[in-house]
């Protein structure tokens, strides 16, 4: 499909479009708010019972999704330690998965994956490259950044189980970074190069015409450096991988093998994104308690999105074929939330036919923190917020699919109700939950107050709540399963610690993570677009 | 996965479909009866006691929670409902369950069974001198003001009411009068030959007492202290309101002239002239606004009331209680009383007034969905009682759900309850003639016993004393 992805350069019926839709999420999601607020003070019964259907979707909604956290952590389990490089060279020899001296469960449930991943690659009769002959590229996108930050993430893909020798690393700095940046790049570049097929550090020029102040633009700029590189050398790009990570991002030791036995094993490969399950725990412990459980969170969001891989679209650091990034002219050069935009530019690019493959591996990042608390706050309500300002594809991809006639209708109607849906929910839920569905009972009049709806709807929320709090102790468990481990094992008073700021979630959902999602639709009903604010990183120094 | 992922799903959207209508349903009162195959729309009751934890019986059988309790799923028709509380009596009453609506009981009153009381004061009780708002007592054991005795609130006790090493000890007291609150008083004795009037100053600590015959002109029919500061007292004598200046030791005679209503709401002063019209107006009268002018409906209204004492409540309600017994209001109907009018009690949380003649007792409540303007609000009234012989005190009891009310030497206890039942229970026997004084904050009654005369208390409603100033340090 022919469409210019981006919301600038508009003009007359595609601009009003444009903003219309632009307005809907917010508008859905304070209407929402504040007209089940309005129908509590005029029509108390009846908003009660609205208040009793919520409360039932959103419990079933809660265990529902729990349901596949817990699948797609044990998938996680699972798969960590699998032996990525003795999986690429059964492919290379075009062998089934090798049998295993001691099979246990877990042994059975990897193969029983495996072998389905085999088949369904085999079905589609590509014969995939030679594992030796895959390249990564990874782009790490340098604001303010400086060593301390970048390197343990550049080692760990210098010490990781897939040679160096076919990785392409880029160093983009911003033209505007200071000086001490510019500094550490070329010294850890000085320092690895050797180790890596290269080591780049490409200074991205301020104001090109028609870049915004974003993410997107400088690793674009660097990607097409690289891509030059990479012609130099003869490697072709639909044998490259390229991940574009954060400064902070430290991928897992088997990310590599793990992506690029992904890349083999999945059909029509050069249409695809990969994305791993992002962890938060480079300086975990070195933050304050809520900002630890909100972004733990974060990654049980996720691993519930990887089991619908159907509907899963990238976020944050993840891996895309190259070949598909120039296909489609790279990243967004003016758009702030490049993670989920390259999937939708990819995906419109190519009619419908390109998906987002889940892997069970992780990229570790740094916790959005500050010097003090209220520092840490700030950080973290930023990023909330320009994570939500993913919303900002929804009227571009609305607009898209209204004008496709070759994606199917049934899965632009479900992409776009899921992008709706997803926005809103996160908008308003913590608002419904914690504020409205007590209002009825406030404005109760006498008609109201000598109802058996006033007796029982109490009951029913309080029994809801009591249920629901069964989801939030499987998410305490898991969250202290995915404790990153100090040196040795985690402590039973870090465990205990971990589980009882877990009964901070209703407060710091709804401060860190609904309210920011409310600010960013309400800037874009409102047409106020949020400039890229670098998220800061803080780490202790030991 | 994506085949689990959609039949997990579906299951889920089932469940939801299921069980939304089920669950609203339930909401609503609706339950399922197997035999029939139908639904069937059922009533709540709630029932809130004090104090708390009471067993609950409905037709006899006993339910598993006690109070306060919600027990969902009844039925419509008539039940009995009891409760039962160990050292408390029984407490029964016939509640009729509507389809979807909830019977409430929230202000069920558990009296003790005996009910405990204390002896207040040792001395034999001679007189009592109430407030007009009913939160002050005091007793006199003999007509020395040394042994005149007042309910401080802050120490939950009665003390005398001028210091004992008082100059006027033994003054031969005749009257008493008092502010809100109990805090100034003004006594008037004496003498046939020589009749004084003393202003006793609670605020100060050394309780002050100073004479202030020098500003009393003729013997004023009723005195009333603005609302706020106490500074001023105003006496009314046949029509005519003098201020006095208890600090300047001053008096204003004539400061409001001939006027027919007075009465005092925060920093305002209500005037009725004699022709109807109310003003509205300021304390040193520097602003004065008309609220309604007068005409031949006023006219009418007042009938032949030489003065009204005005109540002023918020949101613009007022009443107006005759000398004579009328009692009148702004809203319709506005006359409430011809005449009889003895009381009356507000209880401003739900807006309810109480009010009372010597056979019946009535409450008043604004009703809900007229709209709230100085004329046009209508006036829902109950008669709670019509059986009374000499009835001459009545207080709330338990916010507005009981009324505590004395029938010449019966005390008795009045249920304010829903569905229109109004029990009596009597409490306690008093000395004819002598006011009782209730305390909303202890739930204690004091009164003075028929057979021993002695200050008693009786504590009715069972609720956690706050420590008494000095108490528990």
């Amino acid at each position: 499909m022919d469409f210019a992805y981006g919301r600038r350069g508009l003009a007359g019926p595609d601009r009003f479009l444009e903003r219309v839709l632009e307005a809907v999420p917010g508008l859905l999601s304070w209407s929402l708010i504040l007209g089940m607020a309005a129908l509590s003070a005029a029509r108390p019964l009846l908003a009660a019972l609205f208040v009793i259907a919520f409360l039932l979707y959103w419990l079933l909604r809660l265990l529902y999704m729990n349901i596949f956290l817990v699948i797609s952590y044990v998938r996680l389990a699972v798969e960590k330690g699998s032996a990525w490089d003795q999986l690429l060279r059964d492919i290379d020899r075009g062998d089934a998965v090798s049998p295993q001296a001691t099979p246990g469960v877990r042994q059975r449930l990897v193969r029983l994956i495996r072998d389905r991943q085999l088949r369904d690659m085999k079905r589609s009769g590509e014969r995939p490259p030679s594992s030796r002959d895959i390249h990564h590229l990874v782009v790490y996108p340098v604001v303010r950044e400086g060593r301390d930050i970048l390197e343990p993430g550049i080692r760990r893909i210098a010490e990781g189980d897939f040679s160096p020798k076919r990785v392409l690393v880029v160093i983009a700095v911003e033209e505007t970074a200071p000086e001490r940046v510019r500094r550490d790049a070329e010294a850890l570049a000085a320092l690895y190069r050797g180790r890596f097929l290269d080591l780049l550090v490409v200074v991205h020029p301020q104001d090109l015409p028609g870049e915004a102040r974003v993410k997107g633009a400088n690793a674009t700029y660097a990607a097409k450096q690289a891509a030059q590189r990479l012609r130099q050398e003869g490697i072709p790009f639909e044998n490259v991988l390229v991940s574009c990570f954060d400064a902070d991002t430290v991928p897992a030791e088997d990310y590599f093998s793990c992506l690029t036995y992904h890349f083999l094993i999945t059909p029509d490969r050069t249409r695809a994104s990969f994305q791993p399950v992002p962890v938060y725990h480079n300086n975990f412990w070195q933050v304050p308690a809520f900002a630890r459980v909100i972004d733990v969170g974060t990654s049980f969001f996720q691993l519930i999105e990887a089991t619908d891989p159907n509907k899963l679209v990238t976020f944050s650091s993840h891996s895309m074929s190259f070949k598909a990034l120039v296909e489609v002219g790279y990243w967004p050069v003016d758009m702030i939330s490049d993670d989920s935009a390259i999937f939708w530019k990819a995906f419109l690019h190519y009619d419908g036919r390109y998906r987002s493959v889940p892997m069970y591996t992780t990229v570790s990042m740094d916790i959005a923190a500050g010097a003090g608390m209220w520092a840490t706050l700030r950080s973290i309500y930023r990023q909330k917020r320009r994570w939500a300002w993913g919303v900002e594809n929804f009227p571009i991809v609305m607009r898209a699919f209204l004008r496709s006639r070759r994606i199917p209708l049934k899965a632009r109607a479900a992409y776009g109700f899921k992008l709706l849906d997803g926005f809103v929910a996160w908008a308003t839920w913590s608002f419904l939950l914690t504020f409205v569905s007590w209002l009825p009972g406030v404005f109760a009049g006498d008609a109201f107050a000598t109802s058996t709806v006033y007796y029982t709807e109490p009951r029913i929320q309080a029994t809801i709540f009591g249920l629901a709090s069964l989801a939030v102790l499987v998410c305490m468990f898991l969250g202290v399963a995915l404790l990153p481990r100090r040196a040795g094992r985690t402590s039973l008073l870090e465990a205990v610690r971990h589980l009882i700021e877990w009964l901070l979630i209703p407060v710091i959902v709804l401060f860190l993570s609904a309210l920011p999602a409310l600010d960013a639709q309400t800037r874009l009903m409102f047409g106020r677009y949020l400039e890229f604010q670098p998220t800061q990183k803080f780490r202790k120094t030991p | 996965m994506i085949l689990a992922r959609r039949l997990i799903f579906f299951l889920f959207l089932a469940a939801y479909l299921f069980l939304c209508p089920f669950l609203i349903l339930y909401a609503l009162g609706y339950i399922f009866d197997p035999v029939r195959m139908d639904l069937d729309r059922t009533g709540a009751l709630r029932v809130v006691t004090v104090p708390p934890q009471a067993d609950v019986y409905l037709e006899g059988r006993r339910f598993l929670r006690q109070t306060p309790a919600t027990i969902a799923g009844l039925l419509p028709g008539r039940y009995t409902v009891t409760l039962r509380l160990p050292g408390h009596a029984p407490w029964q009453h016939a509640v009729r369950i509507a389809p979807g609506e909830a019977a409430t009981f929230d202000h069920v009153l558990l009296l003790a069974d005996p009910l405990p009381k204390k002896e207040v004061l040792a001395d034999r009780v001679t007189r009592t001198f109430a407030s007009q708002d009913g939160r002050a007592l005091v007793v006199a054991v003999s007509h020395r003001l040394a042994d005149h005795f007042v309910y401080e609130a802050s120490k939950d006790q009665f003390v005398p009411l001028a210091a004992p090493d008082s100059v006027y000890a033994d003054f031969a007291v005749s009257s008493v009068f008092m502010s809100r609150d109990a805090r100034a008083f003004v006594v008037a004795g004496g003498s046939l030959w020589n009749r004084r009037w003393l202003y006793l100053d609670r605020r100060s600590p050394a309780a002050r007492t100073v004479d202030i015959s020098d500003l009393v002109s003729g013997v004023p029919d009723l005195l009333l202290w603005e609302a706020d500061r106490e500074a001023f007292v105003f006496a009314v004598t046949a029509g005519r309101v003098d201020r006095w200046d208890i600090a300047e030791d001053a008096g204003h005679r004539d400061y409001w002239p001939a006027v027919r209503g007075l009465g005092f709401f925060r920093d305002k002063a209500f005037v009725l002239t004699q022709g109807g019209a109310l003003v509205r107006s300021s304390l040193d009268k520097k602003e004065e606004q008309v609220l309604f002018e007068a005409s031949g409906f006023s006219e009418s209204l007042l009938g032949e009331e030489p003065f009204f004492h005005i109540e002023a409540f918020p949101d613009d309600v007022f009443f107006f209680r005759g000398r004579q017994g009328r009692l009148l209001s702004n809203l319709a109907p506005h006359t409430l009383l011809e005449e009889g009018c003895l009381g009356l009690k507000a209880f401003l949380a739900r807006r309810s007034f109480l009010y009372w003649t010597k056979r019946s007792i009535y409450c008043a409540r604004p009703k809900e969905d007229a709209s709230v303007s100085v004329f046009g609000e209508e006036w829902d009234i109950d008669t709670l009682y019509a059986q009374g012989r000499d009835i001459r005190q009545c207080a709330w009891v338990y916010d507005d759900s009981h009324v505590l009310f004395s029938d010449g030497t019966s005390l008795n206890l009045l249920e304010n309850g829903p569905q229109a039942e109004h029990r009596v229970t009597p409490v306690a026997e008093v000395l004819a003639g002598t006011s009782f004084l209730y305390n909303e904050r202890t739930g204690e009654v004091f009164y003075v016993d028929r057979q021993t005369r002695q200050l008693t208390a009786l504590s009715l409603v069972e609720k956690e004393r706050p420590p008494a100033a000095g108490e528990g340090s």
